[in-house]
């Protein structure tokens, strides 16, 4: 029987496989969605543990006001199960764009390794391995610096860096996360700039010089056992921090007394070293002024000798004039004289040049004389010649006259001849022409030698007349020179009379001159003696006043000796007396002198650690609310589908009952069924989930915490649990299903179901309403109310859907609200400029007139991170001083979140926000809080009021209440200024007024807001994920809801539904005909959903919350838009699907008969 | 041709590899006005082609005309307007609309139709008049079967299918339906096709169609069909 009904269940299963896989789906994204976000949690913190173990994160981390010696870190060493490891830190600043900031730097105790305690994860490069070589951490809170750069570190005003360190400036190797500072936006207080810690640095042990070991890291084996956020691991640690208390107490006494012992041999040390100075101080004054005594009298001797000397010198200068007066009569006297042997020498001179001239025309006529003797013999000469010459040519011509007379006779003969030849004939005619011609021709010839000769004898006969003229002028210039010749004897004579005469003058010139210048020699001897006396006295006059002046300034170094001895006897005795008082001062710090005091942190001091925890404890939260959802509607889900099979197959159950089958059979069959699926369901989705939905979680929260593991284990017990929980779910659901139908009679059953009646429903009273409705709508109305428990569902389910969204959405808001609220709303500053405490009046000014130059209006403010506490409760939060109320409403706006009135912080008290309030404990008006403004200062204060604030925690504080709760007045560290264009500066108008800025000396960093507001925006991404996984997942449930009730409808009302068909109703109508409900009801669903997401948005924002912010308490409008939009389209797609299903309906089928 | 004509009307299921035959080549004409019933044992296929007819089912093959239409051509669209305007179906269990009354289940077929006779009035025929506002729920058998007669009568369909209109009826009722039917086809001149495996009503048709094994065995036409009043079974 037994087998029958399982073949039954398993063939039953084949035959409603979709119905099957609705159950089976259902239940695998219930069970899914709850182990998965359930099991986030621990994974978070198994992840992180594992992390924490991997790195061997130290337990416990101590600091002590005097570092450790040897002593102190074997007192800890002796503590069985604790792994002791000293190390050194410091804290400097570094440069970067922001301005100055302040790394931490931690000793990497050996060159190329990592360190045993805290080791790093190396995320780029490498570890040192040079002692100028360093790994910054690879967080988001200093940009701008990459490996390969050089990093330079530098000490504040008051503490110079290479005191504490060998090497200051280092090359960065290599970049990495450690497990101590797991957060990415905080490193830590310190007590130096800002106040807080931006940057991680290990550099190389030996880079340290400080004496002692700075922090002592300290593992406690027993601790690796458990999970770090486990309370047994708390209890467990807390007690081995009392352990390691009870020696920090014990060596901060023993530390003491050394530290006593050596100060007070200091003292003596110091004492007798004073006494020994003051001594020798005595001995060097007392030298000193013999010295000066000794001085003095010889300055007094050297005055007489140069009163003695300048009378010397006067006496000579008489002398000397005298002198000088003699030599110019002299010099006067020869002057005449020389001016009388000129003008003897002019006319010497003169006469001189007489006589030569008469000379030179003696010489003339002498030569004229002469030239004209030589004329005269010359003219002589060639009157001889001439005559000769006549003589000759009277010859010729004589010779020339007889042979003409020849030649005639000859001629005259010949022609006798001729005449008498012709005449006899004998000469013919022709002989006789030719020879007449010849006799004629010779005629001729002898007439031109006639001519020839006429004229030679004329010529002869001028020649001789010539002659006789040339002799006779030769006569009367032979007459004239001998004249000559006598006048040129006489001037000679006399010329040479002259010459004599010029001679004994140019003698007697030539003695005077000789005497004249025996009388200039004596006058220059005369005078150079007087020079040369000249220049002695002169000499003399240098000398002395050489003297004199070298007796002056000896003279005044002698005062000035007075004077320094008199100056170093006071400073002697001021020195001595400052050495006496720093023996005093010495002996009153000794008296003063503090204990040290050792501070044992625990891991719940690394930043992010705890918040971590608390993160991983929230996510609990909301994996507890989250998925009570789908476990709600895949209740109903179930409840749906299995009733709705029962019903099904009533005829079935009542054969089967008729048949003799008990109840517990038949009802087997239907939770073989549902159970099966529900199991295979559970099983798929807790194995599925289990790795999907906390890998998720865990990837969103390492955007912000670096955790680099994610370990994701199956939980046997959840899973068991989980599938136990939805059989039971499940066959509560079966057992419902069937109650109704197990206690109908079988016959009753054999007969179908009467179908529900139809009814008038409420809203048909109301005539006026009702008469103007459609008739489709009519129906549809009529619908809804007929399946009560149906429409209940649908609502829920679309509820849930939207609600879901919606706090997605919500969560969104409330996250990007902090942005807006806080930075545009609250904080009105427009930038920070830090300042350290060594900054001068005048560059405080400077820095002021350069923000003035921009219209920038600027204020002071202290600001720094601090501890808030309250009862048992701490928080960091940070002090916000101003010197007036004025002043701090100027940057912030101090203001109710609910009513909005604004708060004056008063001289009554300070103004904390509302989130600050809260953790500590819920803090109230009017209570008092503790703040710890460093290691050795807690005050007291009261609250005046709470306010608004997202960001961060503030505590706002007015100059006198500060004062008055401090006592002293408020350190002002930094320049706050509001840009008067809002706070939409322009980046390189920042980096402008920036670089001003820091440019002026004491200004340590400048940051805008516009900065920190989009490290913030970054550092709250993570939470889009969750939004993401909300908005998926009320996708799905929407969809699942909606196609298992649409399914679940139609299949109901599938003889209706084909009865319309058969009445000709086209598809969109018989569509629309069913799914005018789902609309209906849809839209309902989707207004409850807002109302109860509004709810929900509250309760996940709140325990979302991390506690460093608040955030907003408002949704949006757009998203209660973009959530009811969401739901509809999912509401769509469902009723697209629906209406392919719908088309298919088989009519014929439908309609052949009633089961 | 007649105003209804069917032509080797086959009609075949595929069970696996096996062909079943639910109308295997059946032919006959139905004139205008006429009274007809498919009459034959059950697995007959006279309600296959009752379905046929009505536009609830396609042939596999053949043809089948209504008022000269080839209504074995239509497309699945064209399939719901001619169930709409051309069509009256009465089914065997009435399918009423339980959530409507009796009005309003009128009121479901006529709000879409061109020329109807109006709710109260077509009620008001079948002798409904004083349970118009009823539920289905309130009405006996016969009630909500006249009920779905004036649904199928209300858009004034050319052609009246009725589906063992009386399968469920006890015999006085199921007699009034069956004049009900006979009336409306004699003076409304109403073309009506009726399944029986009820041999004995046969004589009240017009024309008898007689089916077994999914075939037309034969079609005998009363020259003078007996009121209904005047059969007994």
């Amino acid at each position: 029987m037994k087998n029958a009904m399982l073949k039954n269940a398993f063939s039953e299963i084949k035959k409603t496989k979709s119905r099957f896989f609705s159950i089976f789906g259902i239940i695998a994204i219930g069970t899914g969605f709850f182990a998965g976000l359930l099991s986030s949690a621990p994974d978070m913190r198994l992840s992180s543990d594992s992390y924490y173990d991997k790195s061997n994160l130290m337990n416990y981390r101590v600091v002590s006001t005097y570092g450790f010696d040897e002593n102190d870190i074997k007192a800890l060493d002796d503590i069985d199960g604790l792994n002791v490891y000293p190390g050194y830190f410091t804290d400097a600043f570094i440069h970067t764009d922001g301005g100055d900031k302040v790394a931490r730097v931690y000793s990497l105790d050996k060159l190329g390794e990592n360190n045993e305690c805290n080791n790093l994860q190396i995320i780029e490069g490498r570890l040192p391995e040079n002692e100028n070589e360093c790994v910054i951490d690879g967080g988001k809170m200093v940009s701008g610096y990459g490996i390969g750069d050089k990093i330079t570190l530098t000490g504040d005003s008051d503490t110079d860096i290479n005191d504490t360190l060998s090497v200051t400036e280092y090359t960065i190797v290599g970049k990495f996360n450690t497990s101590m500072f797991i957060s990415d936006t905080q490193r830590g207080n310190t007590t130096i700039g800002t106040g807080s810690v931006s940057m991680l640095a290990y550099v190389p042990a030996e880079n340290f010089k400080t004496e002692y070991y700075t922090q002592v890291f300290i593992t406690a084996d027993e601790l690796f056992d458990y999970n770090c956020y486990a309370d047994d691991f708390i209890d467990k640690s807390d007690e081995i921090k009392e352990l390691l208390e009870s020696v920090a107490d014990t060596r901060e006494t023993e530390r003491f007394d050394d530290i006593l012992r050596e100060a007070n041999d200091k003292i003596a040390d110091a004492e007798k070293e004073l006494a020994d100075k003051k001594q020798e101080a005595y001995d060097k004054i007392a030298d000193g002024e013999k010295e000066l005594e000794d001085a003095k009298a010889q300055l007094d001797d050297a005055k007489v000798q140069l009163a003695d000397g300048k009378n010397e010198l006067d006496d000579a200068k008489a002398q000397l004039d005298d002198s000088e007066i003699q030599l110019a009569d002299s010099k006067k006297l020869l002057d005449d004289t020389a001016v009388q042997l000129a003008d003897s020498k002019k006319q010497l001179d003169d006469n001189k040049k007489l006589l030569e001239d008469t000379k030179l025309q003696l010489d003339n006529s002498k030569k004229k004389l002469d030239d004209s003797e030589k004329t005269l013999a010359s003219a002589k000469a060639e009157l001889d010649e001439n005559k000769q010459l006549l003589d000759s040519t009277k010859a010729q011509l004589d010779s020339a006259k007889a042979e003409l007379d020849k030649n005639q006779s000859e001629l005259d003969a010949a022609r006798t001849q001729l005449a008498q030849g012709i005449a006899a004939g004998l000469i013919d005619e022709q002989t006789a022409a030719a020879t007449k011609a010849q006799l004629d021709a010779s005629q001729s010839q002898i007439d031109t030698a006639r001519v020839q000769y006429e004229q030679g004898l004329a010529q002869y006969n001028a020649g001789c007349k010539q002659y006789s003229e040339g002799l006779e002028k030769y006569n009367s210039g032979y007459a004239e020179y001998s004249r000559g010749l006598e006048q040129y004897s006489a001037g000679y004579a006399k010329y040479e009379d002259g010459v004599k005469q010029l001679e004994t003058g140019y003698a007697q010139y030539n003695d005077g001159y000789a005497q004249y210048e025996d009388g200039l020699k004596k006058y220059e001897d005369g005078l150079q003696k007087y020079e040369d006396g000249l220049k002695q006295y002169n000499d003399g006059v240098a000398e002395y006043e050489k003297n004199y002046a070298d007796y002056e300034k000896g003279l005044a170094e002698y005062n000035d000796g007075v004077k320094e001895l008199r100056d170093s006897k006071a400073e002697a005795e001021e020195k001595l007396a400052d050495g006496q008082k720093e023996i005093d001062d010495a002996k009153a710090e000794i008296n003063d002198l503090e204990k040290p005091v050792w501070y044992v942190f625990d891991r719940d001091d690394n930043p992010g650690y705890t918040e971590y925890g608390q993160n991983a404890e929230r996510m609990k939260n909301i994996a507890l609310v989250f998925p009570v959802f789908f476990v709600m509607v895949a209740a109903l889900v179930c409840l749906t589908t299995m009733t709705r099979m029962v019903e099904e197959q009533r005829t079935q159950i009542g054969t089967l009952k008729a048949l003799g089958y008990g109840s517990g059979s038949i009802i087997l069959k239907y939770m073989l069924y549902a159970l099966t699926a529900a199991i295979l369901g559970a099983l798929f989705g807790t194995l599925v989930g289990l790795k999907i939905f906390p890998a998720i979680i865990i990837m969103a929260y390492s955007m912000m915490y670096k955790i680099p593991d994610c370990i994701l284990p199956y939980d046997p017990v959840l899973i068991c649990a989980t599938i136990a929980a939805s059989v039971v779910l499940v066959g509560l659901t079966v057992y419902f299903s069937c109650k109704a139908i197990l206690h109908e009679q079988p016959a009753e059953l054999m007969r179908p179901k009467a179908p529900k009646s139809g009814k008038k429903i409420l809203l048909e009273r109301v005539g006026f309403i009702w008469k103007h409705l459609t008739f489709s709508h009519k129906v549809t109305l009529r619908n809804i109310f007929r399946y009560k428990r149906r429409m209940l569902m649908t609502v829920i389910g679309i509820a849930g859907c939207t609600a879901l969204v919606l706090t997605g959405f919500g969560v969104y808001d409330s996250v990007n609200d902090i942005l807006y609220k806080q930075f545009d709303e609250i904080s009105n500053y427009t930038g920070i400029a830090a300042y350290s405490d060594s900054i001068e009046e005048k560059e405080l000014a400077d820095a002021f007139d350069i923000l003035d130059s921009y219209g920038y209006e600027a204020g002071y403010i202290y600001q720094k991170q601090i501890t808030a506490e309250a009862g048992s409760n701490s928080t960091e939060a940070y002090i916000f001083a101003g010197n007036e109320d004025s002043d701090i409403a100027k940057f912030v706006t101090v203001k109710d979140r609910l009513n909005g009135e604004h708060y004056t912080v008063g001289d009554d008290g300070v103004i904390i926000n509302e989130k600050l309030a809260t953790l500590l404990g819920n803090v109230k008006r009017g209570d008092t809080i503790t703040l710890v403004l460093s290691d050795t200062e807690k005050v007291q204060a009261k609250v005046s009021e709470i306010c608004e604030n997202y960001a961060h925690h503030y505590i706002y504080i007015n100059e006198n209440y500060y004062k008055q709760i401090t006592g002293y007045s408020i350190p002002y560290n930094s320049i706050f200024f509001n840009s008067p264009d809002g706070d939409e500066v322009d980046e390189a108008l920042r980096d402008e007024i920036s670089e001003k800025l820091m440019g002026v000396d004491g200004i340590m960093g400048v940051s805008f807001k516009t900065s920190v507001e989009g490290t913030f925006a970054n550092m709250l991404k993570s939470l889009t994920m969750v939004v993401i996984v909300l908005i998926v997942s009320a996708g799905v449930l929407a969809f699942i809801v909606l196609y298992n009730l649409t399914n679940i409808n139609i299949n109901e009302r599938i003889r209706e539904i084909a009865t319309l068909k058969v009445l000709g109703f086209y598809d969109k109508e018989v569509s629309m005909y069913v799914f005018r409900e789902t609309i209906i009801l849809t839209l309902l669903g989707t207004v409850t959903g807002l109302l109860f997401g509004r709810f929900l948005v509250d309760f996940v924002v709140r325990t979302a919350e991390i506690d460093m912010v608040m955030f907003g308490r408002d949704v949006h409008p757009t998203s209660y838009i973009i959530s009811v939009v969401i739901t509809l389209v999912f509401a769509l797609i469902v009723t697209l699907v629906m209406h392919r299903h719908l088309k298919k309906v088989d009519m014929v089928e439908a309609l052949k008969s009633v089961e | 041709m007649g105003f209804v004509t069917l032509k080797d009307i086959t009609k075949q299921y595929h069970m696996g590899d096996v062909v079943i035959n639910a109308n295997d080549e059946v032919n006959f004409e139905i004139e205008k006005g006429e009274f007809a019933i498919i009459v034959g044992p059950s697995g007959s296929g006279k309600t296959t082609v009752l379905n046929i007819l009505g536009g609830m089912d396609t042939a596999t093959s053949g043809e089948f005309y209504v008022d000269n239409r080839k209504i074995s051509d239509f497309s699945r669209k064209k399939l719901i307007s001619y169930r709409r305007f051309d069509i009256g179906f009465i089914f065997q269990f009435y399918n009423l609309i339980p959530n409507l009354t009796a009005k309003e289940n009128v009121e479901l077929s006529t709000q879409s139709a061109k020329d109807f006779i109006p709710a109260e009035e077509i009620l008001d025929k079948v002798g409904l008049s004083d349970r118009i506002n009823n539920f289905p729920a309130q009405l006996s058998g016969g009630e909500q079967q006249r009920v779905a007669i004036a649904r199928a009568l209300a858009k004034k369909p050319k052609l009246l299918l009725c589906d063992e209109p009386t399968g469920a009826l006890d015999y006085n009722t199921g007699k009034m339906i069956l004049k009900l039917l006979q009336d409306t086809c004699r003076e409304e001149k109403m073309t009506v096709i009726l399944v029986t495996h009820n041999t004995a009503i046969c004589p009240m048709a017009d024309r008898v169609i007689h089916m077994k094994s999914s075939k037309v065995r034969e079609i005998t036409v009363n020259e003078n069909p007996t009121p209904v009043e005047n059969i007994e079974w």
